[in-house]
């Protein structure tokens, strides 16, 4: 039964409405304008607090100055409204509107006869115009109070009213979770394509729902009322929160109305949620695509914080790898974390060793030369950082030897003098008979006892350029324990 | 290695100059002071000495170029500078720091990147990754600088 009614309820708000008919607004409304007559009791200002405790300024978009008598008339207006309403086309249009007008005015049931009046006679009007796309939001609202209550069937059955305003109260309050609960957003990803197509085509939307019967619709309007919920849920708290509470107040207060009430509250639940989907939809539109691209889920993929998180966490890691992967020489061949992790580890404690072993190489330079040595090559290194990049490649040692050789060399041979290229030639033409031996001469000096691969080329590359020095500035090392076999070869 | 260095040179001129010159500067500094006090004697525990000096430097000028917001420089300074007055002290507190994480003991890798990584015991492994990132490449500046300086000394 209350799943039936809850499933299509705009026809079932629609019969509610034709059920609200004469003789029982004329009872309730008696009833209410004697307990409005009652100056307000100390009750009154006790209900404005428990409302205004969960939000800030109750319906604040609406009436700028609280009154106390405010909700009432809201709760009035609609009633009264409610026949009118069920006549005519312009239903939801016109009492949303009236029950702005009654919220706006301030207290007194002779401005609610008026309403009544006006209500009867008016079409929407031009001072109205911003709630002219009202009626699918009606529906919609209604649709919406439906899904959240169902989800909540089996709290409605413990609670201690037992009655559709109850039922309904709840459903409201749990709005804004039950929104952005992860089924819903499963929900939400699984439609995604015709969610796109539904922000498109909202009005068509909206129209197509006010068909009570068109429950293909729901998933897609589900989805369409959960973006911007996440979005401001600011403003929509605040209405959302507050009916649940007025209402229950109220209900407290003038318990023994009984069934008639309920219906009066299920119209004014609708009113309210009405409100909000409009103020949603104002913000729908622009709003819409930000959402995917924040948290995006795939079909079939978890759609959990945690496994959000965890998603987002696997992503960085994967980036840092690729980061990684392009800084390691070794990294592109190899596939696999593990792996890339392994070339990774070797890379750096390689590079510690042979930060390690250039330290060594350089505490036992010569003391003397370092001093008088400094100051140019201060500027030699800057030189060389700064142009070994666009110095073309000076040697024709590049072409022949390996890159790595290439490279450093092409630093190299801007600090030392213009004579160095006829002696590159040489060094090039004798540069793969050179190679053996170098490798096993630098077995001799005790000093460095585990070499690396890296270290040996670094090896390599120093006796290489050591020999470039000295055969340029003829001068004598005590380390260089090769330099003569060097020379003898060269 | 000769392309991707390539590479990094070109994003990075300046930061290899500024590394060059900084750790070129703390170079001159050891070898003058080693000078005036100790001339030239080729003996090994002088020798290794002034080359952990130099390894000392050129770890602390590779952090000071890499800035206060890498934690592996903020790290290995902190390191540097309390090493030499609390030796037992860091020495403790390194062993009880590679055994309080046993989780990183569990997955191998990360854990043996973690110890090679100074500081690397306190993050997280994205964050790990991203500090081993730019390590590998000031070491690597570093490595570069420090053998044009040999090259060109010998």
């Amino acid at each position: 039964m209350e799943n039936e009614f809850f499933l299509n309820s705009t026809g079932i708000s629609q019969s509610l409405m034709h059920f609200d008919s004469n003789p029982s607004i004329a009872a309730w409304h008696h009833q209410f304008s004697s307990a409005m007559d009652v100056p307000p009791p100390p009750q009154l200002p006790e209900l404005n607090h428990s409302s205004s405790s969960h939000q800030s300024p109750p319906d604040c978009f609406l009436n700028p100055v609280p009154d106390h008598s405010f909700q009432f008339d809201s709760a009035l207006s609609s009633m009264v409204s409610s026949p009118a309403a069920s006549n005519s086309n312009l239903t939801n249009e016109s009492f949303v509107i009236r029950e702005l007008i009654g919220k706006l005015g301030g207290n007194s049931e002779r401005r609610i006869l008026e309403l009544n009046s006006t209500a009867a006679l008016t079409p929407p009007s031009s001072s109205v115009a911003e709630f002219s796309s009202d009626p699918g939001f009606a529906e919609r609202a209604a649709r919406f109070s439906c899904f959240g209550s169902r989800s909540f069937n089996g709290r409605q059955l413990t609670n201690e009213f037992g009655n559709y305003r109850s039922h309904l109260s709840i459903a409201n309050g749990k709005l804004s979770r039950v929104s952005s609960s992860p089924s819903l957003k499963a929900l939400g990803s699984e439609t995604n394509l015709q969610e796109h197509k539904n922000n498109s085509s909202s009005q068509e939307d909206e129209s197509s729902l006010s068909n009570p019967d068109k429950t293909i619709s729901n998933p897609r309007k589900r989805k369409a009322t959960t973006k911007p919920k996440l979005k401001e849920p600011v403003v929509e708290a605040a209405p959302e929160k507050g009916s649940p509470k007025k209402l229950k107040a109220v209900e407290t207060k003038e318990n023994e109305k009984g069934n008639v009430k309920t219906e009066e509250d299920l119209k004014k639940t609708d009113e309210n949620l009405a409100e909000e989907k409009q103020t949603k939809a104002n913000s729908k539109p622009p709003e819409a695509p930000k959402d995917y691209i924040h948290v995006r889920a795939r079909r079939g993929q978890a759609t959990d914080s945690h496994s959000l998180a965890e998603r987002v966490r696997r992503e960085k890691i994967s980036e840092r790898m690729k980061l990684l992967q392009d800084l390691v020489p070794g990294c592109n061949k190899v596939t696999g974390k593990a792996l890339m992790l392994d070339e990774i580890i070797n890379y750096v404690q390689s590079l510690q060793h042979q930060v390690e072993f250039l330290s060594m190489k350089l505490a036992s330079v010569n003391t003397t030369r370092v001093d008088f040595n400094m100051d140019s090559l201060i500027s030699k290194q800057m030189y060389q950082s700064g142009t070994s990049l666009t110095h073309p490649q000076i040697s024709p040692i590049d072409s022949s030897a390996s890159s790595f050789y290439g490279h450093q060399n092409s630093s190299l041979p801007t600090t030392s003098h213009c004579s160095v290229d006829p002696l590159d030639s040489v060094l090039c033409q004798n540069l793969p008979i050179q190679l053996p031996p170098l490798n096993s001469f630098l077995q001799n000096p005790s000093q460095y006892p585990n070499f690396g691969e890296d270290e040996l080329q670094s090896i390599v590359q120093m006796g290489f350029v050591q020999n470039q020095t000295q055969e340029i500035s003829l001068q004598s090392h005590n380390f260089n324990l090769g330099s003569d076999q060097m020379k003898i070869e060269l | 290695m000769a392309s991707k260095s390539g590479i990094t040179l070109m994003n990075s001129t300046s930061s290899r100059l500024r590394l060059a010159r900084t750790f070129l500067r703390s170079f001159s500094k050891i070898k003058s002071q080693t000078s005036a006090t100790t001339t030239l004697s080729p003996s090994s525990p002088h020798l290794k000495r002034q080359s952990r000096r130099i390894k000392m430097a050129a770890y602390s000028s590779m952090a000071r170029v890499a800035g206060p917001r890498r934690a592996w420089a903020r790290a290995l300074l902190f390191k540097l500078h309390t090493r030499p007055t609390h030796r037992t002290l860091m020495n403790t507190r390194r062993g009880g720091s590679t055994t309080t994480p046993p989780s990183s003991r569990s997955d191998n890798q990360v854990g043996k990147l973690r110890r090679l990584l100074p500081g690397g015991d306190r993050m997280d492994v994205c964050t790990l990754l991203e500090e081993t990132a730019n390590y590998i490449h000031c070491l690597s500046t570093q490595v570069k600088v420090m053998k044009a300086i040999s090259d060109h000394h010998f």
